[in-house]
């Protein structure tokens, strides 16, 4: 028996010893490991431990009720002060929520979501449905008064229904992308199993004049590419992952992904990093492993999609708000900490 | 596996058959792959159903009833159609397992076939290629498509103008005048295969692998269960299906009679190749 590999184990910090015992089998008793860590697991499971036992934690399913960061196409014939009227309103009932069974997703000044979880994604689903009608029921003002504008980015473009470029990028990258994920997890990876991508919308075309290399985060980041490829033909993207807090993709794993799709170590020219933003860490971070890897000598920007909170918009070059493109410097002096979710509603994209 | 499709009930469909693949694939990891079983003798190659038939047709038949779908299923080996719910207006013809002598072989070449029909029309086929884990899908007027556990590809049948440029299959004739002809046609070609699963063959026209499949002996073999899904699947990716005349050849609605109605079949990567073989 090979005892070398298996005794750095219990120098890793996220392992701890305990002792099986198996009453049932003669008061057989054992050592073995206990962890919470998923690469210690596989690393141990390579060492020649068995599973034991597993406890497991779930995430209730949630729904966004409204996000003003990116509105359903129901707001689309909307005035302005309409959509904030909603929003208010919406607001103002999820707050009040003292249903067991659904509860209102709070945070640190995730001023536009409006989202909601509980244990039955039906019931939430039930809930959204007659809490919007309920609310649009309080509308006085006609709808189809007000020229249509996409205040959203939506994802109902069915995967097949794009040119043989894009699925053939979708191809190329699943093919790569797949050697990271457990053979076991292949039918229920995100990543590999793509049916819906981002809709057209004018805003990729602004985006494409940013800079020319775009970088984009996966696993969110896949939809999103392929409906930029799509409306501009852009080939010039790239997509890397950043692993953050409860961060479930992690399960799947044999390996972590920490690379730059399609490979790439060196660049002269400039890169965009887009990835939605809840407070902008996960852009921070590309943009730092972009200049570690391939050097300081070129811009790189941030583009923060339907950022949720006020330093998510901050801190990034560009955002994404309510269906517009932001320069977030000639905005920022503009906008107050307290309204810049309702005050960007009105404001003019670039 | 994703569901591909945006036509009513499909999509739930292709979740359910998704479901359906994996145990087809425990199925041949289990026992398929296992075949030839060299204790059992000769004689189970002749009869017209197995075992595996029924067991292939059970885990179908589960997988669709989870859909909650309401449809009437025909299958080849079942003497009735089979109702998932008492009203409905779409209707399924199935082949559990085409190519079944292959299986017993051990040749691993054998599908699921799957197609549905909804308003006078294949709405929908889905072939699954148990041995390679490959399905090839379509549905009316969205494409036809190869899926792996991994990627999606449109399928486009090639582009031929000669039989000299051709990749052939066919199945063996009876008739002497009908030999001849294949004869003629096997030593101008450029390439031969044969797989003995005219769904596959078939799914490899429409793949741009194969460019003809020919089954040209009176009164040939090919039924409407065997081929209703493939054929949309061709026509989906630009290719056509005939008789051994040159007329269009079409599949019959799911009913008793599409489980026997035994006929030619000369399926091309497109239309215009017909004139080659007649």
């Amino acid at each position: 028996m090979n005892h070398a590999s298996a005794l750095p184990l219990f120098y890793n910090s996220h392992l701890n010893s305990t002792t099986i015992i198996s009453e049932h089998h003669a008061w057989r008793t054992l050592t073995g490991l206990q962890t919470s860590d998923y690469y210690a697991y596989r690393k141990a499971l390579m060492s020649g431990c068995h599973l034991q036992r597993a406890s497991f934690e779930l995430r209730h399913p949630e729904v966004m009720v409204c996000d003003l960061s990116n509105l359903d196409p129901i707001y689309d014939g909307m005035s302005d002060e309409e959509v904030i009227r909603i929003w208010e309103y919406l607001n103002s009932r999820t707050t009040q929520l003292q249903s067991s069974d659904i509860c209102k997703i709070k945070g640190d000044g995730l001023s536009p979501e409006l989202a909601v979880s509980g244990p039955s994604k039906t019931k939430l689903l039930d809930f959204k449905s007659d809490l919007i009608k309920e609310a649009l029921a309080t509308s006085h003002q006609p709808f189809s008064c007000v020229k249509p504008t996409n205040r959203g980015l939506t994802k109902t473009r069915l995967l097949i229904d794009t040119d043989n470029e894009t699925l053939d990028f979708h191809n190329k990258f699943c093919a790569f992308y797949s050697k990271y994920i457990s053979y076991e997890h292949w039918d229920s990876s995100l990543a590999l199993n793509t049916r819906y991508i981002y809709d057209d919308h004018s805003i990729w075309l602004k985006i494409k004049n940013i800079s020319k290399n775009k970088l984009f985060l996966l696993s969110a980041g896949l939809p999103l590419a392929l409906g930029y490829l799509a409306a501009t033909k852009d080939t010039d993207i790239f997509f890397s992952e950043i692993h953050r807090q409860n961060d479930p993709s992690l399960l799947t794993r044999d390996e972590n992904f920490l690379d730059i799709f399609p490979h790439t170590t060196s660049s002269n020219d400039s890169w965009l990093i887009i990835d939605k933003a809840y407070t902008g860490g996960s852009l921070r971070q590309a943009a730092n492993m972009i200049r570690k890897k391939l050097g300081y000598n070129f811009e790189v920007k941030t583009l923060a999609l339907f950022p949720k909170t006020f330093s998510a918009f901050m801190s990034a070059d560009y955002a994404v708000y309510a269906g517009k493109l932001f320069d977030v410097k000639v905005y920022a002096s503009k906008l107050n900490r307290k309204n810049w979710h309702t005050q960007l509603i009105s404001e003019k994209s670039v | 596996m994703r569901a591909l499709f945006k036509r009513e009930y499909i999509p739930e469909l292709e979740v359910s058959l998704y479901e359906a693949r994996k145990q087809l694939r425990r199925y041949w990891a289990g026992t398929l792959s296992s075949l030839p079983d060299f204790n059992k003798t000769n004689a189970d190659q002749h009869f017209n159903q197995t075992q595996y038939d029924i067991d292939c047709q059970n885990i179908l038949f589960s997988y669709l009833s989870k859909s909650r779908i309401k449809m009437t299923i025909y299958s080849e080996e079942s003497t009735s159609p089979i109702k998932l719910g008492d009203q409905g207006d779409l209707y399924a013809l199935i082949d559990p397992l085409d190519g079944t002598h292959n299986a017993l072989m051990g040749f691993p070449n054998y599908t699921s076939s799957v197609a549905i029909y909804h308003g006078n029309e294949y709405v929908f086929g889905w072939i699954y290629d148990i041995s390679r884990d490959l399905v090839y899908t379509a549905s009316l007027g969205e494409g036809a498509y190869l899926q792996s556990a991994i990627i999606v590809k449109r399928l486009n049948t090639r582009k031929t103008e000669s039989l000299e440029q051709m990749r052939l299959s066919f199945h063996r004739p009876r008739g002497s005048k009908e030999r001849h002809k294949i004869e003629r046609l096997l030593w101008s070609a450029d390439k031969v295969r044969v797989y003995s699963c005219s769904s596959l063959e078939i799914c490899l026209i429409a793949a741009g692998v194969l460019d003809a499949f020919i089954d040209i002996g009176s009164p040939g073999h090919e039924r409407s269960c065997d081929i209703a899904a493939a054929e949309l699947i061709l026509r989906e990716s630009g290719g056509a299906l005939f008789d051994e005349k040159g007329h269009s050849r079409h599949c019959l609605p799911p009913s008793i009679e599409a489980l026997k109605d035994n006929g030619t079949l000369i399926a091309l990567s497109s239309e215009d190749l017909i004139k080659i073989f007649l």
